[in-house]
């Protein structure tokens, strides 16, 4: 048994090593830096029953590229956001500050549809770790953000021409469907966590107790070897546990730059055939 | 993509399981006020043990206020109501005051005079480092720490010296009258000085729901003993009613410890964890949240009995005499 095991893999390796020498594509990154700035809602009942709105801000990282294995077919895509923001109750005698670090990886299908028109979907695992504090103190100011989980994501891209200058424009939401999540009991301070007693502490995360959703719209208008990056982005997110619920949305405009770059191996002659991630 | 859309138009549905249990609290003094008991009624911890019947508050106090009720009356009668809990973790913080319930210790003597252990025990001259004020008192070579609050870390290093400062005396008095109380951390540094195996220091608790009986399971807590210097002679923990909060929690965890004895007056309570929130207005609110057992399982909301009790006798003190620190040295010394 183990013999012919280790004949298949070694006949599949080498396989996959002929075709993949005989046509190496060259693989661009498509990479972004983006600075978001726009409204933000939290609600947290855990601290207080009151919403608050004010300002946030997201600066942003997203990396995508043709997957090695299937080139035209897979797409790996890399994204870590820092969110951070302040607001205020209505009365404006308290604020709390957001802060989260928000990062996911990507594994998408992709199908060229029509010649300018991609679309993609895949499975991706996110992370949200953050805190929103309550400015006011006392025992109970912070309440954690710790969440890992499995969603799906996917894009629809169209690149088309703004006045002469080449563009790419792209629709792509995210959402998580399962992991876990943290969350407190409904009065418990997170003293007693310290102290060790963490029951009922860490959540099954689905849809119904733990929403995370994403819908980042932007246009890459290209501007020689960069591209200038517009877009908006909506966020929520909002758990659901023990009796206490917290949400926080936000809708920002996004303004980054992006770039596709290449890696050149001197071993290796370029193979002339390029596949981008979005076009 | 059909499957995609199906999953986001489920999940947004599923959006309404994320429903805040209480509607957003209403404007205006009826709003304002409904808010504030609803919020004592779901999240205050001590309704049972203090036997208040929370809906007939209600029924007192609602009829007080009316669309027309200027914010300042709303808050005297907001206040009043908070009494009701004779609680001294409890405070409304509205724009213009605090309220605050006094009477754990406004009903009772002072037992405590700063000036007079300053000028006849520590004739001025303690050893003063971090939060705590320490001295050799002589002539019984009795060493006393005097710490003020445990909103102040002690400080290891400042332990470390007191003792090391101390070492040749008898016993030693921890004087933690007119304490307030602060961090239950500083409680454990402060312990664990004194154990020389893990203890068990109590039980915590915690509202698990709205309901009024809606508590989790005791949580058993322990403090394990420090690695750094510590004091196994006499000790006398001497408090007052003033002794409240945290320090509340020191006198409970120590007079456990068989080498402790308490001196002076019940302390003033106030075991539950405060737990903070607000109102529309913008006032905040704080309350007992989260009660804290000690490791028989009793409330010390109400206080920690001393094992000898003793008053400040005024008169001697006109003569420059504590006559609870006295006590406090007679106790310490009788365990030679």
């Amino acid at each position: 048994m183990r013999p012919a095991l280790s004949a298949a893999v070694l006949a599949l390796t080498a396989a996959f090593a002929a075709a993949a020498s005989d046509t190496v594509p060259e693989r661009p990154v498509a990479s972004a830096w983006t600075l978001s700035a726009g409204a933000l809602y939290t609600r947290d009942s855990y601290l207080s029953p009151l919403p608050y709105t004010g300002t946030g801000i997201e600066l942003g990282y997203e990396r995508t590229q043709a997957m090695r294995l299937s080139p035209e077919r897979w797409l790996g895509q890399l994204r870590v956001d820092v969110a951070a923001g302040e607001t205020y109750n209505a009365a404006r005698s308290a604020s709390m500050m957001r802060l989260d670090l928000l990062p996911a990886v990507a594994v998408m299908r992709r199908w060229q549809v029509a010649p300018s028109l991609t679309l993609a979907v895949g499975p991706q695992i996110a992370a949200d770790f953050g805190v929103l504090y309550a400015m006011r103190g006392g025992n109970n100011p912070v309440s954690a953000r710790a969440a890992v989980t499995l969603g799906v994501t996917g894009f629809a891209a169209r690149s088309f021409s703004l006045w002469g200058v080449p563009a790419v424009a792209r629709y792509q939401p995210s959402m998580a469907l399962v992991g876990a999540f943290a969350a407190p009991q409904y009065g418990q301070l997170y003293y007693e966590v310290w102290l060790g007693n963490r029951r009922d502490f860490f959540h099954v995360a689905w849809p119904g107790s733990y929403l995370s959703t994403d819908h980042l719209v932007t246009t890459d208008i290209r501007l020689g070897a960069t591209a200038l990056r517009l877009g908006y982005r909506w966020r929520v997110l909002s758990q659901a546990a023990n009796g206490n619920v917290a949400r926080t949305v936000s809708h920002s405009i996004a303004v980054g730059l992006s770039s596709e770059w290449l890696t050149l191996s001197p071993s290796r002659r370029p193979s002339g055939r390029v596949i981008s991630s979005f076009y | 993509m059909k499957r995609l859309a199906v999953i986001t138009l489920a999940a947004a549905a599923l959006t309404g399981c994320h429903s805040f249990d209480d509607d957003e609290p209403g404007p205006g003094p009826v709003g304002n006020f409904d808010a504030l008991w609803q919020l004592i009624d779901r999240r205050y911890c001590f309704l049972r043990e203090k036997g208040i019947d929370w809906d007939s508050v209600y029924r007192v106090y609602r009829p007080r206020v009316d669309g027309g009720t200027s914010s300042a009356e709303l808050f005297r009668i907001c206040s009043e109501m908070l009494d009701e809990l004779r609680d001294g973790h409890v405070n409304l913080s509205g724009w213009y005051s605090t309220s605050y319930y006094s009477k754990w210790w406004s009903d009772y003597p002072q037992n405590y005079d700063w000036r007079l252990v300053e000028q006849y025990y520590l004739g001025f001259e303690p050893y003063r480092r971090g939060g705590l004020t320490y001295a050799m008192l002589r002539p019984d070579s009795v060493g006393y720490i005097r710490y003020p609050s445990f909103s102040a870390d002690p400080g290891e290093s400042t332990l470390d010296w007191a003792f090391a400062i101390l070492a040749d005396a008898k016993g030693l008095v921890i004087d933690v009258r007119d304490n307030g109380g602060g961090a239950l951390t500083n409680v454990e540094t402060l312990v664990a000085r004194f154990i020389d195996r893990r203890i068990l220091a109590g039980f915590i608790t915690h509202k698990t729901g709205p309901g009024r009986d809606a508590f989790s399971e005791p949580f058993a807590y322990y403090y394990d003993p420090s690695p750094r210097r510590h004091w196994d002679k006499p000790v006398a923990v001497l408090c007052n009613r003033s002794t409240y909060s945290a320090a509340n929690n020191f006198v409970s965890v120590m007079s456990h410890l068989p080498q402790v004895t308490v001196v002076g007056d019940r302390t003033g309570g106030g075991s539950g964890l405060p737990f903070s929130s607000e109102l529309p207005y913008g006032w905040g609110v704080r309350f007992s949240g989260s009660p804290v057992y000690d490791c028989k399982m009793q409330l010390t909301e109400f206080g920690v009995d001393p094992d000898i009790k003793v008053d400040l006798d005024r008169l001697a003190a006109l003569r420059g005499r504590d006559t609870m620190l006295d006590a406090a040295i007679r106790a310490v010394t009788s365990q030679q």
